[in-house]
């Protein structure tokens, strides 16, 4: 076969061009990182690598939807616990008020302030809602006369894909369905200030009622709590996962990529050299 | 018998041929770097002895090529310039769909579905509103973004596809007129070796373009028809090309014009060269991926319209999230961007403002199986399309890296067919030169044997 001149340099430019493609592809890689830096790189990786993304969004948002919960159940814990030393103390008051009738009306005093600080704490805010009171969490549930002004709505946290922590602790569930404790507290305050014993004596255990209920509270308020630690273990865990496959996917080896280029430009350079050395040489060299 | 002046005769052939021979050698080396230039040779064929004696007589000069090398070297550049033309307008399309950076469409997707989320955890809130505002305009804004760049790219390939059709009848004009050089030529006994040079030339930079079905008849003229059979050059006429309005904004159609100017329409005629991969790309793959973002659009607008109108927002009112309908046009409502208090996370049957079913539900829908016939949620829908383009790309890639190697191979072919070799044309050099100066010296001998005789008489 006959070499022409122009033949061996196209051939010599079409081999260089090749060789500082494959260069610059390696550059790419090490400079981003990502073995996948365009669509066409890998179809079949890209898809992967977007689904893994949305994933590890999602498992993100799950988080961060904990923590949002978890501060409004411990605002919610803190709360009943206070209510909860209230009610002891109010407990106490209807013992003592059998042994020492003298001092009753202190006493009726002393629980007219507990029956203000139990409105108080069910008219607890976080932010700007007020957490008992159901959905209607713009405006104080409880008038001081005990009435009630939210409605039913339940606290709910979506936790996974499919699961969800669900909470009823609007302030009818809690204050008075079960036990009205402010209609409770009011009767023991009067029935202090009228020396009327069989009326505080009978308050005792609707007190006790009214204490076993909040424990039940209290304990589902827990386990949501620990629903949550759950499913945030679970999600710390499949996170990890989920990064390191998509680490597989698409970052770049550097060690691989830093050989790979440096093969390139040995290459390269061999490739050079040897041109130069063909374009040079012709017969008009040797012929005088 | 031979007397001197036959020997006179020889020398004069002798000098005139080397003289050709080393002419037609200048003309090669000159042209060693002309694309598409074929080099010519010299053959000598001898004289029989005659009154001016023997000699040299012929010089042929030949044009070396290889006509069904050519033949098969413009089929190979018909298909690359197919690749190559879908090649560059996929390489433009894939740049709207960069996903590597993370600022993507499927990022913003994302950003999307958890704004809302954040609306169910506090929905009395004003951030979280105004947060989802923003996250929804930037959604919509690269969804029209990508949109309208994809049109901008059909445009631009339905112009281009005018420009080539130009650029056919240009060439097809030309290659008319250098037939009816080349059939004067030979009926005149001349050489026309660079006309069908120049002419060959043109035959590749229309190959390229479009594909074609050449014949050379015995005149010396090159017949051109497309490969449906339509005739492009016969003779000494070109038949024109032409673009009209087709059925679509961007999308022209390719006529053909006859003798008396009637046009027919030949767009699905064409099935190879540039203007094929024009077609391809804009009436095949630019519909087909607009087609798949606008059903990517639309099913978000409707999904979520339909659960936010059946929700209510804490002004008491119920609105659509989205207008629009398509990738183009999809926008937030105007009302919602101008009053967050619009944005509905409750449902009708709870209280405000801390209801939240439907900003979950509206949540929820980032992971619900609502595309692809049920099988995929809106971030795989999106996925596959880009994963379609990326694939479409590098298939382009590969098929114009084979079809570049096919090609190379053939050009080089032909170049050791027709292609001038510096070496080659220096050693014929020296040979004429030596041949010249030998032929010379003949004529000096028989100059002095003259004087001989003269001088002894």
């Amino acid at each position: 076969m006959r070499i022409t001149h122009q033949s061996s340099t196209e051939s010599v430019i079409r081999y260089l061009r090749q060789q500082t493609w494959d260069i610059l592809k390696t550059q790419e890689r090490i400079s981003s990182g990502k073995k996948i830096n365009q669509p066409s790189d890998d179809p079949q990786g890209i898809r992967q690598i977007l689904d893994t993304r949305q994933i590890l969004s999602s498992l993100d948002q799950f988080q961060r939807n904990i923590t949002q919960a978890d501060l409004r159940m411990n605002a919610l814990e803190t709360t009943l616990a206070t209510v909860d030393e209230l009610i002891t103390t109010a407990q106490d008051i209807v013992v003592s008020a059998e042994h020492a009738p003298e001092l009753t009306t202190t006493m009726a005093d002393q629980v007219a302030r507990i029956r203000d600080q139990v409105i108080q704490l069910a008219n607890t805010r976080l932010g700007d809602a007020y957490v008992f009171a159901g959905h209607n969490t713009a405006t104080a549930p409880f008038l001081d006369d005990g009435t009630y002004t939210g409605d039913g709505g339940a606290y709910r946290v979506r936790v996974g894909e499919a699961s969800e922590v669900s909470l009823q602790v609007d302030g009818d569930t809690v204050f008075k369905t079960t036990e009205d404790i402010f209609a409770i507290l009011e009767n023991l305050e009067t029935g202090l200030r009228n020396g009327d014993a069989a009326l505080v004596q009978n308050q005792a255990a609707s007190l006790a009622s009214f204490d076993a209920h909040l424990q039940t509270v209290r304990a589902d308020i827990g386990f949501a709590m620990n629903q949550m630690e759950i499913s945030s273990n679970y999600l710390d865990t499949f996170r990890l996962k989920m990064e390191n496959y998509l680490t597989d996917l698409e970052a770049a080896d550097l060690t691989e990529a830093a050989v790979d280029l440096q093969i390139q430009n040995t290459v390269y350079e061999a490739a050079l050299a040897a041109a130069a050395d063909l374009l040079q040489t012709n017969l008009l060299q040797f012929l005088r | 018998m031979t007397d001197i002046n036959s020997i006179l005769g020889i020398g004069r052939t002798a000098l005139l041929a080397q003289q050709t021979a080393i002419d037609v050698t200048g003309r090669n080396i000159a042209n060693a770097d002309t694309e598409g230039y074929s080099r010519q040779r010299v053959t000598f064929s001898s004289l029989n002895a005659n009154y001016f004696g023997g000699g040299v007589a012929g010089v042929d000069i030949e044009r070396v090529y290889d006509r069904y090398l050519e033949a098969q070297l413009n089929l190979a550049l018909q298909t690359s310039g197919r690749w190559a033309s879908q090649q560059s307008g996929l390489e433009r399309i894939e740049i709207l769909f960069d996903e590597s950076s993370g600022t993507g469409l499927s990022e913003r997707l994302n950003a999307f579905w958890n704004a809302w989320m954040d609306v169910a955890n506090d929905p009395s809130g004003g951030v979280p509103r105004h947060q989802l505002i923003a996250r929804s305009q930037e959604l919509t804004s690269l969804f029209s973004s990508i949109a309208t760049n994809m049109d901008l790219i059909q445009q631009d390939t339905n112009a281009t596809i005018g420009d080539t059709v130009d650029q056919i009848n240009e060439l097809t004009r030309q290659i008319a007129d250098l037939n009816g050089q080349i059939r004067q030529a030979d009926l005149e006994g001349r050489d026309a070796h660079t006309l069908k040079d120049t002419r060959a030339q043109l035959l590749r930079d229309l190959s390229s373009r479009i594909d074609v079905t050449t014949y050379e008849k015995s005149d010396g003229t090159l017949s051109i028809a497309m490969g449906s059979g339509l005739p492009l050059v016969e003779n000494i006429d070109s038949f024109q090309l032409g673009t009209v309005a087709g059925t679509g904004l961007y999308q022209d159609d390719i006529v053909w014009l006859d003798s008396q100017g009637n046009a027919r329409v030949i767009t699905s005629q064409v099935t190879d060269g540039h203007l094929k991969g024009l077609l391809v790309l804009r009436d095949e793959i630019i519909p087909d991926i607009l087609g798949q973002l606008d059903a990517l659009a639309g099913g978000i607008i409707s999904e979520v319209n339909a659960l936010h109108a059946g929700g209510v927002a804490l002004d008491g009112t119920q609105n659509d999230f989205f207008t629009g309908s398509t990738a183009a046009d999809i926008a937030v409502n105007p009302d919602i961007s101008a009053d967050p208090q619009k944005i509905a996370a409750a449902d009708p049957s709870e209280g405000l403002p801390g209801g939240n079913s439907v900003a979950l539900a509206i949540a929820d829908l980032q992971a619900a199986p609502v595309m692809g016939g049920g099988t995929a949620n809106f971030g795989q829908y999106y996925s596959a399309l880009v994963s379609d383009v990326g694939s479409a790309l590098q298939t382009a890639n590969t098929s114009m890296s084979y079809q570049a190697d096919v090609t190379a191979n053939l050009t080089a072919y032909r170049a050791s067919v027709s292609g001038v070799s510096l070496d080659e044309e220096m050693v014929n050099l020296v040979k004429y030169q030596n041949a010249f100066q030998a032929a010379a010296q003949l004529i000096n001998v028989a100059d002095e044997m003259l004087e001989t005789l003269v001088n002894m008489i």
